[in-house]
């Protein structure tokens, strides 16, 4: 179990690395030069050289990696290009959002899809399992903006029951908070319970023809129990992995829906600075959301040890 | 004869929808003893799990399955029973242990928890209760040191020890019924044996009648009082175990037991062999004898439907034209050919 996990971190360290390399030189080979649009397009050659120069970017790329490596591993993201206020700082200010707006919607998504998924699975052969599925995979090829889109229009603009743009931290107000989450989570979830649905669906399936499905039976235990004893757990195994992967589809859903109600989240401060050429910004945007991604999967990879003895003990 | 347990009359299972289901099982009839271990051999295929599924219910409730006929287990009809009492029998009055040991129990679930999962469905067992009685199940299918390995997970059991526990999952409604899904082929010989070998003195110590699936025609000699051949969802003959080795009645029968290598019979350069292979049931089955294609001694009457008769002894029962002499000489064949 150690070893496991121990092989699992160092596993993901150096994944952040790579990905670190990789959001430096996707941005430093980018065409395009930050000092120019920077100083906007009435600048003179001459200003735009000398802003170029006291930016560093006149170095080597291999001289400006090293440097860049050696302030990040010390915690030191750099400066925005635009605001000149500390990158590190931007990020702390956006992520709050962002994580309670990620969090809230898997949360909503896995209690709402699993559950779902498991009774679809359970009466694949009744008469309402196929229209409900059939429901799902429209859902699935519905966008999620649009989505967003008509919900604002009816519960805003129509009903004028929720706020569609703004953020309300939570340390300001509890309720305010809630209220300006319900839309963009509500967003974020259906676009997510789709496939999750779809997922979990497939996999009771397969659960539901193992033997020890049949053993259980055998032995008297009821429709329920079976479901939540025996199924459940099995289909979680696999369910658990797919969420692992299904992260990137919720991350770049987050920028939609941050986008879409004004969430000033760590998506739409990417989405900015991508705009701008704002490259210290995107670098440190990339290595956030890469770390968030390599974290949930190492909170996976132990949630599955906790779940399967076989992971544990083999 | 002791009082009979379980009687099956005329089951017909069919499988898929209409005009296209398949009869997977035909008019089957037979019925178990208090006590008695009952052996239905066959090919794969051949209906021998469908039957046995259809006696402790698990096909009821899968989608395309329709069953008709009788299943009378202490004077009620199985089939007509509703589900919630239907799970009342099942794991107390009648238990089922499955092929792959490997699949059957919960890879999630200690060993033990598994176990006590159905002594709390049927029992009025308190916890402590129930650890104790599962410790004692264990010890009592032969599982070394039972208290220190209730605790275990299945991957930490070999294959014949998850057998075992299968079989004390099985035991611990005390059942008067144990059915068994080929529960050897999946071990090697040696662990076959010891499975077999417990199951015998189970019979024994608790009178619970068996019915034991297998292909496995060694395994019948090893353990069957009486036997059922079934070909294409039928029974061909059935009989004690003593009478259909030694006179086999029907063609198909007396095919399987020359294609097994005996050491009491003179070697042969091959193996005998049945040519041909059984009917896909779901396109159809042949008219009249179903084995009729692959048998040798086939004639016009076999083309119809053949009769269920009896040779003599009452309880020998076979479903084949050929006369009585032309069978004893089926018999005799098999010993001086094969």
């Amino acid at each position: 179990m150690i070893s496991f996990l121990l092989a699992r971190l160092v596993g993901a360290v150096v994944t952040l690395f790579f990905v670190s390399a990789l959001a430096f030189f996707a941005t430093a080979f980018a065409p395009g030069n930050p000092a120019a649009v920077l100083l906007g397009n009435m600048a003179t050659p001459e200003r735009v050289e000398a802003v170029t120069r006291q930016m560093g970017l006149d170095q080597p790329t291999g001289i400006r990696y090293m440097i860049w490596l050696r302030e990040t591993l010390s915690g030191n993201l750099g400066t925005s290009n635009l605001s000149f206020k500390p990158v590190n700082d931007l990020l702390a200010a956006a992520l709050p959002a962002t994580l309670e707006l990620a969090l809230a919607s898997l949360l909503v998504a896995v209690v709402i899809a699993l559950p779902l998924g498991l009774l679809v699975a359970q009466h694949r052969d009744s008469w309402w399992s196929r229209p409900t599925s059939a429901l799902v995979t429209l859902g699935i090829s519905v966008p999620g903006f649009w989505v967003g889109l008509i919900l604002i229009v009816t519960f805003s603009v129509w009903l004028k029951l929720l706020p569609s743009a703004g953020f309300v931290p939570l340390s300001r107000s509890v309720a305010g908070n809630v209220r300006s989450m319900i839309l963009p989570v509500t967003t974020l979830a259906i676009y997510l319970i789709p496939s999750l649905v779809r997922f979990v669906r497939v996999a009771a399936i397969d659960v539901l023809r193992e033997s020890y499905v049949d053993t259980a039976r055998a032995k008297g235990v009821g429709p329920w129990a079976i479901l939540l004893r025996h199924v459940a757990p099995n289909t979680l195994i696999t369910t658990i992995t797919y969420i692992g992967l299904q992260l990137g589809v919720l991350i770049s859903g987050a920028i939609v829906v941050e986008v879409i109600f004004s969430i000033p989240g760590i998506g739409r401060l990417g989405m900015n600075a991508v705009l701008n050429r704002d490259y210290p910004v995107i670098q440190g945007v990339v290595l956030v959301a890469a770390t968030g991604y390599v974290a949930v999967n190492l909170l996976i990879d132990i949630a599955y040890a906790l779940i399967d003895p076989r992971v544990r003990t083999g | 004869m002791t009082k009979v347990l379980l009687e099956v009359d005329s089951l017909t299972v069919r499988l898929g929808h209409a005009d296209s289901a398949a009869t997977l099982v035909e008019e089957l009839s037979f019925s178990v003893a208090a006590g008695e271990i009952l052996c239905i051999v066959g090919e794969s295929g051949c209906g021998k799990t469908v039957t046995a599924r259809s006696v402790i219910g698990l096909n009821r409730n899968e989608p395309g399955f329709h069953t008709s006929g009788k299943i009378m287990f202490d004077g009620r009809n199985l089939l007509t029973l509703d589900e919630p009492s239907m799970r009342r029998i099942r794991g107390a009055r009648m238990s089922m242990i499955f092929q792959d040991p490997m699949s059957s129990l919960n890879p999630l679930h200690r060993i033990g928890t598994q176990i006590e999962e159905s002594l709390a469905i049927h029992g009025d067992l308190g916890r402590r209760e129930r650890r104790e009685r599962t410790v004692e199940l264990l010890s009592q299918v032969g599982i070394p040191d039972a208290r220190a390995r209730i605790d275990d997970y299945p991957h930490q059991f070999s294959g014949g020890m998850r057998q075992r526990a299968m079989i004390a999952l099985a035991l611990a409604g005390n059942p008067d019924l144990l059915i068994a899904d080929e529960p050897t082929t999946a071990l090697d010989v040696t662990t076959q044996k010891q499975i077999l070998t417990l199951l015998e003195r189970l019979r024994n110590d608790y009178g619970m009648a068996v019915i034991f699936i297998t292909h496995d025609l060694g395994v019948v000699a090893e353990i069957a009082d009486r036997v059922m051949v079934m070909y294409a969802g039928k029974c061909v003959e059935s009989g004690t175990v003593r009478e259909v080795f030694h006179a086999p009645q029907h063609p198909y029968t007396a095919g399987l037991l020359a294609s097994i290598p005996a050491l009491n019979r003179p070697k042969l350069p091959r193996l005998q062999s049945i040519r041909g292979a059984p009917p896909v049931l779901s396109e159809g089955r042949p008219e009249g004898c179903a084995f009729q294609p692959r048998c040798a001694h086939a004639f016009d009457a076999c083309s119809t439907e053949p009769p269920m008769t009896s040779t003599g002894e009452l309880d020998h029962l076979d479903r084949c034209w050929l006369l009585p002499a032309q069978k004893r000489h089926l018999a005799n064949a098999m010993e001086v050919n094969a």
